[in-house]
This record gives C-alpha cells, structure tokens and sequence, in this order.
C-alpha cells in the first residue's frame, strides 16, 4: 500500500510516521498499525497484528475433539456461542449427529442473545471512539443483564462452555425462558431510546457520515462478511443463504444499507439487534419440550473426511474448515475469523481520509482480535 | 438556523435520556461490599466429596490442561482411598469438563471465583481445601 512519493519541498508535503498501537485504546485490543501521513491525510496504512496469537488451530491437532470442547470460546471472547457453533456443528456434520429440535431451538436463542451482546458493546465501544461517553454506559448495562441470563443458563459470564457434540450441558428452565420472554419487551425499549439518542445527533452524524465508504463489488473482493458487507447492499446473511440448525425453519430478514459507510454500517447493526429482538421471539414460540442430548458415541472420533461449517456470526462468517483422519484428534483445523477477513479492508477503508477519522473508521469495522491472531 | 435547531433538537433529546435516569436506581453492585451475583450453576472453585471419590482419574485424563493431579491406593476393604487430589488454578480454565464426566458426581463447582494468591504455589488446591460434605451450603 506503500505509495513512493516524490521529493517535496514543503513540510506539509512531507509523509510522517505515525504508530497507533499496540496498546492505544481505541484500537479494540492489541492491534498497531502503522500510518502514514501528509498533513493530516493518510496515504498508506500498515497493519501489524499477531500479538493475540495463542495458536488454537494447533491446539485442536493436540487435543481430543472433547477436550476442545471449551477452547472455541476463547476465539471471539466476545461473541463465544457463534465460535462453539462453528466448532461443533462442524464436528457434528462429520460425526453424521443431529441435535435434537429442543437443542437447536435452544441454540438460536442463546446466539441471538450472544449477538445482542456482542453489539451492544460495539455500540458502546464505538460511540465512546468517535467521544460520546454516556451511551457506553447505557449499552453495557444492557449487556450485563444479557450476560447475567447466559450465566444463570451456562455458568459463565464469556467462556460458556455450553455446545456439546448433540446437545449441550445445561437444559434452560421454564423460568429463564420466562426472564427472556419479559426482556425482549424491556430491550426494545432500550433500543428505541439508543437511536433517539444517537440517530438524531447532529455531531454524531457529521462525524460519522461519508467516511470510510466501500462498495460492494469492492467488498465482496476483499471476503468482507456481515454487516461490513450488508453495509455496502449486498444482500449475504448465512442464516438465510446456507441456513444451519434452526435457521432452516425461520426465514431471517436481511438488513442491508447501500451506502457503504461508517455510518450505513451503524445503521445495519442497529436494525440487526432488532432482528434478533424479532427471531428471540420467534424462537421462544418454537421451543418444543424433548430431549436435549442426541447419542453421541462415547469415544468421539472424527472420521477420515473433511468438512466446512459456517455461521453468521455478528462480524460475519465465521467458518471452520475440520478434517479428520479416523483419530480422537483433529488431523486439521482452520479457522475463518470474520474479524480478520473485515480488517484486510483496512487500507482501502482508511487512505484518503483524515486521522481523526481513522479511528472512527476503525470502530466502525468491529474487530475481536482474539479472533483475527487466534 | 437549521444547524441551530438540529444541535437543539439532540441536546434536547439527550437531556430527556439524562432526566429519565435521574430518578433511577443505580444499578452498579458495589462488588466488594457487597457479593457478587453467582448464580446456581456458577462454575468456580471446584468442591469435592471426598469420602464418595472411586480414584478413577476420568476428571484427570479428560482436562483439557491436565491441572488435576490424583492419586490413591486401595483400602483394606478394597475400595479405593483418596490419598492426593490437586487442583492448579495456574492452568484450569473452568470448563466444567471434569464435573461432567464424574461418574458418581462428587466433584462439583462452588461459587467461589476469588482464588488470587501471591504465588504459584497459591494457586495449587490441595484436598483439605477442596474437600466438601454434601448437604454444606458452599
């Protein structure tokens, strides 16, 4: 991306180096990236990441497919559910399991759930970038009692534990799917006060609008996925284009934005908490009584094949590759982290605007990077 | 003008979100005053029936990190006798694994997560300290 400039005679014309990174804030977690400017206008960026890396897909060639049970969860520490998905429908798509109807059911909710959370702290993380303090304390309040239910489900506030191959661990009580049936109400009201006080912002706005713009066609060149993508008006949700699980009986709305920018993609994630407002309910009409746990052989042993699982995660697809050779081991896992895939956009995202920009911009993508170094 | 009234109107729609939190409750828990919110199925320290223990080792071979160290012998009416059951809270990620497997169901997980030390050697349980009689409120 490194453009070679001509001498130049000015200091305004002159490129300086700026390293943002790796423990600057607004960088969502360990990332640097290395700016380079002119005045205050970007010509080039550089990222740096790798400094997260705690080799999991390794780690799957070490462990038994049970022992791996919990380590997805570490992946997207922040959206743990849709990383347990992709390993164990994986998993089970080569073992030939199916869960149960009340498991699958179960699995929608505890993701849309996971999804509402996961964007609420972007939405708070984000707005606290561009330098609005107020809402992060709204949403992460919201949050908390997300993350409250999933700990009275699963036990844990982020590493859940909860998918097995066939099942999962826990069977939720009639009394939590009550809870959750009263916080839908209760979250729709909270999200309809977040946009009276974000949509209409005048500064929010001006700051956010006509920034890091990316088309579609461009988009879908460099792999982006999620809302990067439905952004850009390209119309690509896994949920409703290579349905899993319960998804196969719901049909999903698919929120897109044509804009392509910062705040096009603010938009999408706002309308997509309330779609997952939407399918929580749905799914809470759905849940049948039944078993939980399919039968699963004692010794968990992937067969000599191969297969790729994905789901939507809130970033976008989050997919594993997972071949077996007839061991208790993986003979290969490969991760596709959406996060890392959005990121690859960066330079195009960020050259042309200002730094003050940049960070917005940057907010704006959504990046876990326990995800993108795993 | 439009700018004006367009600054007007978010400033006064803040104030409005501002005014309806005035009145509320806070909802922070001041954490060390007062507990932690753990519900039944919180997963933190293990607990261990001692006396219903058979020495199988499933919650030692399935750790995924291999913090859990087990030895017993068996006793003179041949049933086995728990000699050594540590726990390094160095490596246990709290994956709830090794309660799972237990055949008799006699590890368990407390709802006590404040297991700091100043040393490594802090963090290795032994069993008086994991040991737990049924019925005990943890």
């Amino acid at each position: 991306m490194k453009t070679q400039l001509p001498h130049k005679e000015s200091v305004t014309q002159e490129e300086l180096v700026l390293n943002l990174g790796p423990q600057h804030p607004s960088t969502h977690g360990v990332f640097r990236m290395v700016l380079d400017l002119r005045g205050e206008m970007i010509v080039g960026v550089t990222p740096h990441m790798g400094y997260l890396h705690r080799g999991f897909e390794k780690l799957a060639e070490r462990r038994t497919a049970v022992q791996y049970q919990p380590y997805p969860d570490r992946w997207d520490y922040l959206a743990a559910m849709f990383d347990e998905m992709a390993y164990i429908g994986a998993g089970e798509a080569l073992l030939g399991i199916e869960a149960p109807k009340r498991a699958q059911v179960l699995r929608g909710i505890v993701m849309e759930l996971n999804r509402l959370a996961s964007h609420l702290l972007w939405l708070g993380t984000f707005l606290l970038d561009v330098g609005a303090l107020s809402p992060f304390l709204y949403t992460f309040r919201e949050r908390e009692m997300i993350l409250d239910l999933l700990m009275e489900l699963t036990g844990a506030r982020l590493t859940y534990s909860y998918l097995r191959f066939g099942g999962m661990t826990h069977d939720a009580d009639e009394t939590w799917l009550k809870k959750l049936g009263a916080g839908v109400p209760y979250f729709r009201q909270r999200l309809k006060e977040y946009r009276m006080l974000i949509d209409d912002n005048a500064i929010f706005r001006k700051r956010v609008e006509k920034i890091g713009i990316i088309s579609g066609s461009t988009a879908i060149r460099y792999g982006l996925g999620g809302p990067m993508l439905r952004a850009s008006g390209v119309s690509w949700d896994l949920r409703r284009n290579r349905p899993y699980g319960i998804y196969r009986d719901v049909s999903t709305p698919v929120v897109t934005q044509e804009a392509g920018d910062t705040w096009a993609r603010y938009v999408v994630r706002m309308d997509e908490m309330a779609v997952s407002l939407d399918l929580l309910e749905i799914f809470l009409d759905l849940i049948p009584q039944g078993p939980l746990n399919a039968k699963v052989p004692k010794n968990i042993k992937f067969p000599d094949q191969e297969t790729y699982f994905a789901v939507e995660g809130p970033r976008g697809e989050l997919g594993v590759y997972l071949v077996g050779d007839g061991s208790v081991h993986a003979k290969r896992m490969k991760i596709r982290p959406p996060s890392l895939f959005n990121l690859q956009a960066l330079s195009q995202l960020l050259v042309g605007s200002m730094v003050s920009d940049a960070i917005a911009i940057l907010g704006s993508v959504d990046i876990v990077l326990g995800e993108v170094d795993r | 003008m439009v700018r004006v009234k367009q600054i007007g109107r978010g400033l006064i729609n803040g104030l409005k979100v501002t005014g309806t939190h005035l009145l509320r409750r806070p909802v922070t828990r001041p954490y060390p005053e007062q507990r932690a919110y753990t519900p039944p199925r919180f997963r933190g320290v293990h607990r261990l029936v001692e006396n219903e223990c058979v020495v199988c080792h499933a919650c030692d071979r399935v750790c995924p990190v291999q913090c859990v160290t087990i030895k017993g012998y068996r006793g003179e009416d041949r049933r086995f006798v728990l000699e050594q059951f540590d726990i390094d809270y160095n490596l246990c990620m709290f994956c709830n694994l090794c309660v799972e497997v237990c055949p008799p169901h006699c590890l368990l997980m407390g709802p006590e997560f404040e297991v700091a030390g100043a040393n490594h050697d802090d963090l290795m349980w032994h069993l008086d300290d994991l040991s737990f009689e049924r019925g005990e409120r943890l």
